[in-house]
């Protein structure tokens, strides 16, 4: 079910469509005079609530499935649905207002504007969309689950690869996103930081109703999911359910097994 | 505070130095523009205060119609005005030149015939001592009939008097002995006026000892308070006839307008360059910033901003820089403007006393300050806007498209053909503009295809003198190319802009110094402080080794050209005829070309009645040789024949020239200045000798032909320090923009740098390396500013000619060329420095982490 709008952040959330709806995506580049098909008519639906990560080899499209989930780029084909909300034909500000709103991203490289705090940081999105009063208050509980509380007025050259992390968490979730997007988030950080972020994001799901999609090429980071979604060669090569198998067997359907 | 206002500000923060330089280099602009704009203000509120603190507490003055030395019989005129009931008083005042106990010492010149810089003693009604315009710190007030004076009390210790002494005054009617009564305070009114060389003896004894009783020179009004000063001077006006003129008491002052717009005209191409190099240069900086900070817009773009918030915070930091550059700008502005100001007082030949801050050039200068930078910003701004979210997860590539270089090619080829163009008037100045402009983006975009053969040119001798950083520093020189495409073309404007108005100068001085060599003929030239006495000429001749006399008088008279409501005071030059007899006299005149000859001009002078004007009241009036000059008289306004148009330089170029004949139409007197010439077999300096000795009793200054020459040439180089001073500022923001667009290439490749370090560069590697970047960017700038300066000179002295209205011919600066080529690379060197401290002192970990990434 779809249904367009003007002011996408406006809008109340629809509780009974999916979170995020991607149906036959197709993405092509130009590569000198010849032409690549990143990605080849790929569907994904994620539910609230769901956490979902991605897995390929390079080349296999997972950047490019990320871009068109987050709105960063559009498909040559196929829709993406944010909550319910065909996001086809909308503009550059409409989709702006969509990712501020309805998305948070997280990145490998935490990505922080350097000469902001943190408070700053977290709050850049919220005061952006005029929310700054709701998102003071938000941020207030967010910095508790986080523990980032103490963190807060550093700059992020004062803090840890970890707190950036956790920095960068509270600011893809000041506005309450439906989607969580997290671009490799641990890629950066030492195993046992890796691990913290990765048990943040899954308590987040569990206890507080978070939708999160993470690309990863961590096989035990994928575990932390409910769901791992391979991707090889532009098309979708089968999902698994981690409570239905371990890393071993993750690991190996990541390299093509 | 806004977000996006703090983010904005805490970008600029992020790079102190940088944004200094930013901020620096908007301010030079600013300062410039308001330092030019405020000189006219500044000049004129000097002379006005002058004015005003001699004639003290009066609201108006009546002084003969013709202003200069003459006087005027009181008596009917004071009762006419006084009849008027908005005069509460009027007074007389006698004012002469006179020269107390002197030495032979010279008197400083003024460019300014008329402002003079004698002793000046005044014959007042001491008694109305409401009406004086100082206050005595010691003694008394002189009384009639006792031949007593008083002086201002910084003279008087000068000078070692004493209260009570005999002072003998040389004056035209020979020595006056005056007793010393009392000090006049150096901080009131008119003991602040003429360098404290002043004195105030009691009217009825100073006309009894020029033998000028009942005659004065102007009459000081005050009026009733509640009366309209204006009403009533037209009222006065009418009543008083033409052969008066009623005015302001610092009305007679302007005539050093004419002086301060050629200046002040000279000097606004130049500020408005500076403020473009100043937009230049912040455009390069706000262009880098958003190269360079891509990747954080992008990831703005993702997160929360839209392209209007992208276009809005680019614009937000410029115009944080453009507040910072105005005050600034108008902080140094005012410290520029005083010292052009104190620079014109020198030239002009009036008394620094006041800096003003006028309004509108200073609101002005503020709004072209902010207006450059938001324009310089402008671009960067949208570029910033039309950053993809995309880009945050991608690399940004600094290459710069083929269509950006082939565009840039063709406005190098444009900004050339524009500085070929017959611009003519002001549209000269278009043309400059435009030729700058349209080189200055030329070379910004077409950097990148400059810069690569320059480099591999250089490669060589840098690799010769720098070793493996010599040639590592051609890649890196390569890979900046956009951003030092700007620096290039910064450094072009700047050099172009030094070397073309240089051109235009050393034409000027050459045109004047050929003018001098034409005009200025004449053995030695004879000026006192005190008037010549009336047979001076003829005792002169008498003098061994004499050959020709030829007095000169010099008058300041208003002149109504059609069009201009209230006139002009302009600068009258009366000579002596024969002087110009093309058989048998010694002067000459450089008449311009259709415009007279030396025949009709002999003629003319011989006939009186007729004058030749300067070429510049030609340019700036639209008069000519067969036109007419409404001039004022002492009878009224009087037609005046132009016969001819005179190149000449003095006072602006705001001179006629008359008939000696016609003195007595002009105040009368005695002239001003002797020019003599000394019989073959003399010597000058020798016949100088004889002269002081032949008389003994006046004030004789002599000046022999060099010398005089001399001091009309250094007047003319201090009117051109203020050019100068620009051109230094134009060299320094050039200089700040190079070190800015090396700062910024620093930052972009800090990763690579600390690579280096990693890999075994050390720090003087590292900083040899900056270096030759610096250099090659500086050196190619250099070489191609030459040769856009020289191209730029023929337009940049066609719009001084059309702003100035004097002829010249651009001459190449040779010197300067050669100075350019040593200096620029030198100042490159030195604005490399800091980048490349900076960059030595690159920790080698920042490779293991982009250190702007976090």
């Amino acid at each position: 079910m779809t249904h367009a709008v003007t002011s996408p952040d406006r809008r109340p959330p629809r509780r009974d469509a999916h979170a995020l709806l991607a149906v036959g995506l197709h993405k092509r580049y130009a590569l000198g005079s010849a032409t690549v098909e990143a990605l080849r008519g790929v569907d994904l639906a994620v539910g609230r609530g769901e956490f979902v990560a991605v897995m390929g080899a390079s080349g296999s499209g997972k950047s490019t499935l990320l871009h068109l989930l987050g709105l960063l780029e559009t498909p040559d084909e196929g829709r993406v649905e944010i909550d319910g909300l065909d996001t086809s034909g909308l503009g550059d500000d409409a989709l702006t207002e969509l990712r501020r709103s309805r998305l948070g991203f997280v990145f490998q490289t935490f990505e922080l504007i350097p000469n902001l705090s943190a408070r700053e940081n977290v709050l850049l999105p919220a005061d952006m969309s005029g929310a700054g009063a709701a998102g003071r208050e938000r941020l207030a509980r967010l910095a508790a689950v986080l523990g980032i509380e103490d963190r807060l007025d550093h700059r992020p050259d004062q803090l840890s690869g970890g707190q950036r992390q956790r920095v960068a968490l509270a600011r893809a979730l000041i506005n309450d996103p439906v989607v969580v997007l997290a671009d490799e988030p641990t890629g950066n950080l030492d195993s046992r930081t890796g691990h913290e972020v990765l048990r943040l994001l899954s308590h987040g799901v569990r206890e507080l109703g978070w939708t999160v999609v993470m690309v990863t090429h961590d096989a035990r980071a994928a575990m932390q999911a409910e769901r791992i979604v391979f991707l090889r060669d532009g098309e979708v090569a089968g999902t698994l359910h981690t409570s239905d198998t371990d890393v071993q067997a993750v690991f190996e359907r990541a390299l093509g097994g | 505070m806004p977000i996006l206002a703090r983010l904005a500000l805490r970008n600029l923060l992020r790079h102190p130095w940088r944004t200094m330089a930013t901020v620096l280099g908007v301010g030079l602009g600013v300062a410039a523009v308001l330092a030019t704009l405020s000189v006219g203000d500044n000049v004129e509120a000097n002379v006005r205060d002058t004015l005003q603190a001699v004639s003290g507490p009066a609201d108006l003055i009546v002084t003969p119609g013709a202003t200069g030395r003459a006087v005027m019989a009181a008596a009917e005129l004071e009762s006419t005005v006084r009849a008027d009931p908005a005069v509460v008083w009027a007074v007389p005042v006698l004012n002469t030149r006179a020269e107390p106990e002197r030495d032979a010492e010279a008197v400083p010149g003024s460019l300014l015939p008329g402002i003079d810089s004698g002793f000046q003693l005044g014959g007042r009604l001491t008694e109305l001592d409401t009406t004086l315009p100082f206050a005595l710190s010691e003694g008394r007030l002189p009384r009639a009939g006792q031949r007593e004076v008083v002086i201002a009390e910084g003279f008087i210790a000068g000078r070692g008097l004493n209260i009570g002494s005999t002072v003998v005054f040389a004056s035209q009617a020979g020595p006056l002995p005056l007793t010393l009564v009392g000090a006049m305070d150096d901080r009131v009114a008119l003991a602040t006026t003429n360098g404290g060389r002043v004195g105030v003896t009691h009217l009825q004894d100073l006309q009894e000892a020029l033998s000028l009783v009942g005659r004065v020179s102007h009459l000081e009004l005050q009026l009733r308070p509640d009366a309209d000063v204006e009403v009533v001077r037209a009222r006065l006006q009418d009543a008083v006839g033409d052969a008066f003129t009623v005015t302001y008491p610092a009305g007679v002052g302007d005539a050093a307008s004419g002086i301060v717009q050629t200046l002040q005209a000279g000097l606004l191409i130049l500020a408005a360059t500076l403020m473009a190099l100043g937009g230049f240069m912040a455009y390069n900086t706000f262009m880098a910033g958003v190269v360079e900070r891509s990747r954080e817009f992008a990831l703005l773009r993702t997160v929360c901003l839209r392209r209007g918030d992208v276009l809005r915070l680019a614009l937000a930091e410029a115009l944080w820089v453009s507040l910072a550059g105005v005050t600034v700008g108008v902080l140094l502005g005012l410290g520029l403007s005083y010292g052009i100001t104190r620079l014109n007082a020198v030239v002009v030949g009036f008394e620094f006393r006041t800096l003003v801050v006028p309004a509108v050039p200073t609101l002005l200068a503020a709004a072209v300050g902010v207006l450059v930078a938001l324009l310089a910003a402008a671009l960067p701004a949208r570029a910033a806007s039309r950053t993809t979210p995309l880009s945050a997860l991608r690399s940004v590539d600094d290459r710069t498209p083929s269509w950006q270089v082939a565009l840039g090619w063709f406005l190098v080829a444009l900004g050339a053909l524009a500085t070929r163009l017959p611009w003519s008037g002001m549209w000269a100045l278009v043309g400059t503009a435009l030729a700058m402009a349209a080189f200055f983006a030329g070379v910004a975009l077409a950097g990148a295809s400059l810069i690569g053969p320059a480099a591999r040119l250089a490669q060589p001798l840098l690799v010769r003198l720098l070793g493996t950083p010599g040639r590592l520093s051609v890649g890196f020189t390569v890979r900046n190319a956009p951003r030092n495409g700007v620096a290039i073309g910064t450094v072009i404007v700047g050099v172009g802009l030094i070397i073309g108005v240089s051109a235009m100068v050393t034409g000027l001085n050459r045109s004047i110094a050929a003018w001098v060599d034409t005009t200025v003929v004449g053995d030695l030239f004879v000026t006192s402080p005190v008037p010549f006495a009336a047979d001076f000429a003829t005792r002169a001749s008498a003098v061994d080794g004499v050959d020709a006399v030829s007095g000169v008088g010099l008058r300041i008279v208003r002149f109504e050209p059609e069009g201009v409501p209230r006139g002009r005071s302009v600068v009258l030059v009366l000579v002596e005829p024969e002087r110009f007899d093309p058989e048998a006299g010694f002067g000459a005149l450089q008449y311009v070309s259709g415009q007279g000859d030396a025949a009709r001009g002999f003629e003319a002078l011989s006939r009186g009645g007729a004058v030749l004007a300067a070429n510049t009241i030609t340019d700036r009036f639209g008069v000519g040789a067969g036109d007419s000059a409404r001039l004022r008289t002492d009878e009224g306004f009087r037609d005046f024949q132009i016969e001819g148009v005179v190149v000449d330089f003095t006072s602006g170029g705001e001179t006629f020239i008359g008939s000696m004949l016609d003195l007595e139409r002009f105040g009368g007197g005695s002239p001003d200045l002797f020019v003599l010439t000394v019989q073959p077999g003399h010597r000058p300096s020798e016949v100088r000798e004889a002269l002081l000795a032949a008389f003994p009793d006046a004030v004789l200054d002599i000046t022999l032909n060099a010398e005089y020459r001399a001091a009309i040439l250094e007047l003319v180089r201090r009117t051109f320090t203020t050019t100068n001073m620009l051109l230094m500022l134009a060299a320094l923001i050039a200089a700040l923009g190079v070190a800015n667009t090396l700062g910024m290439n620093l930052s972009r490749r800090a990763f690579e740098i600390a690579m280096l370090r990693t890999l075994g560069f050390r720090r003087r590697d590292v900083r040899a390396l900056v270096l030759a970047e610096g250099l090659t960017v500086l050196s190619l700038g250099a070489a191609l500013g030459v040769a856009f300066g020289l191209l730029l000179a023929d337009v940049i002295v066609s719009g001084a000619e059309a702003l100035t209205g004097y002829v010249i011919a651009p001459a190449i600066p040779w010197r300067l060329l050669v100075a350019a080529a040593l200096l620029t690379p030198a100042i490159g060197l030195i604005a490399s420095l800091l980048p490349a401290h900076r960059a030595s002192r690159l920790a080698p970990r920042i490779a293991l982490g982009a250190a702007e990434r976090a």
